[in-house]
């Protein structure tokens, strides 16, 4: 009896964890008609302006093609995703783990918010300019820039997050015999609501600098390539770089954040009506 | 034998007195409604009690082994389903996968809830149904001390009495204490053995009164007609709804 009823609950989860999978595919159709929107507006530029100023989409794409078939440009593309996505994750356990803790003292928030603004402020081209003069033209350089961009937004996210805590649950663990550490689990649990978003915000800016400060240092990988383009005037490679340093991005949000993100909120879309869900 | 002693609590928000010498005592198997104006201080009390604050000046002696505690709203992790909420408070007591199905069923039956409801996430259950789901959780990990803090102030007159038996029931039959904070004497009436009613500025507890016959045996009409004599003719509870007066005007 009781093995019974546990193996039709497994099967009840396999069956619905098949289904939200099946769902996420799906909605890539929406983001397919997003794109082609994007692609006619795209044409009509094209059409507009001429061949010199925007390249019709096709041929980028063409571009794009080659690129990606072309074994020497796959380190390139590597260099720039591995410098934004080492950024990104040491930002996530910088700032990510400063907010955590400074979220559960009310003297450090009060101390960080305004350093935390100055950070904000900062442009990430100021932190080109005075972490080439440490490091040079390295890994460490664009690394260091994207952290500076983007460790910020994910400390406000963390802190954001343990602050608007519901604390009747901190009583209610405690009242349930929980100690600290079980309690600051629900913190964090908690404070995935407003990381999340943090997260997206914060992997689009990793992307972003990490290209424009490799453009400016002139460290390779995509913005190198996108800096060859520009002494060459080749605007069709040029948007093809750019496309690719998107698409990577998309590849990262839509590969890896939506779904742990789904998996993390999924009560959020048992609540959501039909119509929202799909 | 008291299982729970307050002596002399006393307690204060930024300098501001809510609470000052009070001291109460519950025996083992006891149902002890404490009732008392609004701001009267009674959750700061229930609170101090089970641990949740600790008072200015007093001491509280515990002589039951495990409590738990029922608060005016569910209080349930909305990322995890019904028997998600209830094994999170079971987590300490280590049970085999199979000993914790099997609990988490049969406090679920306890309280009237299905299979299928404990794989609902808060978010879909009614607010009745929660309740129930808190109430459950307290329930499960075996207390011999229930606290309850307006446990059902949300809950339709209906569904309140039927959650007092399924609770309240459950525990009594079983021996345990239980601490009841509520501001409706009707409740108070029908489900404890001793009224104990809090001062209205939170000095002391003014007086108590014993309840003839057994807690949840009352039927409507003894209750009701003992909330009545309390409020009509007994001075002790002349007070009670003092504040709300106040307020209005």
């Amino acid at each position: 009896m009781q093995a019974s009823t546990s193996s039709a609950g497994v099967l009840d989860a396999a069956l619905d964890r098949l289904g939200r999978i099946g769902r996420f595919l799906w909605s890539a159709w929406i983001g397919l008609a997003a794109l082609s929107l994007i692609a006619a507006l795209w044409q009509l530029g094209h059409e507009i302006f001429g061949d010199f100023v925007l390249p019709a989409p096709l041929p980028v794409i063409a571009h794009i093609q080659a690129i990606v078939a072309a074994p020497e440009s796959h380190p390139v593309i590597l260099a720039t995703a591995e410098r934004a996505l080492v950024g990104l994750a040491l930002s996530l356990l910088v700032g990510g783990g400063l907010g955590l803790v400074i979220g559960y003292s009310p003297a450090a928030i009060r101390i960080m918010r305004p350093v935390v603004t100055i950070l904000i402020g900062v442009p990430p081209i100021a932190w080109i300019v005075v972490v080439m003069i440490w490091f040079g033209s390295t890994d460490t350089t664009i690394i260091a820039t994207v952290v500076a961009a983007a460790a910020p937004l994910l400390l406000i996210g963390a802190a954001e997050g343990v602050i608007t805590r519901n604390r009747g649950l901190d009583d209610m663990a405690r009242a349930f015999g929980a100690g600290p550490l079980r309690r600051a689990t629900l913190g964090l649990r908690q404070a995935a609501t407003t990381l999340f978003p943090a997260l997206m915000m914060a992997s689009g800016t990793a992307f972003k600098v990490a290209v424009m400060s490799e453009l400016l240092t002139n460290a390779g990988g995509v913005g190198g390539a996108l800096a060859d383009a520009r002494a060459t005037l080749d605007v069709g490679e040029a948007l093809a770089w750019v496309a690719l340093a998107v698409a990577l991005l998309l590849l990262v949000e839509y590969g890896l954040m939506h779904p742990v993100r789904s998996e993390f909120e999924r009560w959020r879309s048992a609540a959501q009506p039909w119509g929202v869900k799909r | 034998m008291s299982v729970l002693a307050l002596h002399e609590i006393g307690h204060a928000y930024f300098g501001r007195t809510v609470l000052d010498r009070v001291s109460l005592d519950i025996g083992a198997g006891e149902c002890v409604a404490l009732v008392g104006p609004s701001g009267s201080g009674k959750s700061t009390l229930l609170h101090i009690a089970a641990g949740l604050l600790t008072p200015v000046r007093g001491h509280v002696a515990r002589g039951y082994r495990r409590h738990a505690v029922v608060f005016q709203e569910p209080r349930l992790l909305d990322w995890k389903d019904a028997r998600g909420n209830i094994a999170y408070v079971l987590r300490r007591s280590r049970l085999s996968s199979r000993a914790l199905g099997a609990r988490i069923a049969a406090v679920a039956e306890l309280v009237d809830l299905t299979p299928d409801d404990l794989k609902k996430f808060p978010v879909e259950l009614s607010g009745g149904m929660r309740q129930r789901v808190a109430i459950a959780r307290a329930l499960a990990i075996e207390p011999d001390f229930v606290y309850f803090d307006e446990p059902f102030s949300a809950l339709d007159v209906g569904l309140r009495q039927r959650m007092q038996d399924l609770a309240l029931g459950a525990l009594l039959r079983r021996g345990a204490g239980v601490l009841f904070v509520t501001h409706d004497l009707m409740e108070a009436a029908r489900i404890a053995h001793r009224v104990l009613v809090l001062a209205a500025d939170g000095c002391g507890v003014a007086g108590e009164r014993a309840i003839e016959g057994a807690p949840l045996a009352r039927d409507a009409r003894a209750s009701f007609d003992c909330a009545q004599r309390f409020l009509t003719a007994d001075p002790l509870f002349a007070h009670l709804n003092d504040v709300d007066e106040r307020r209005v005007l």
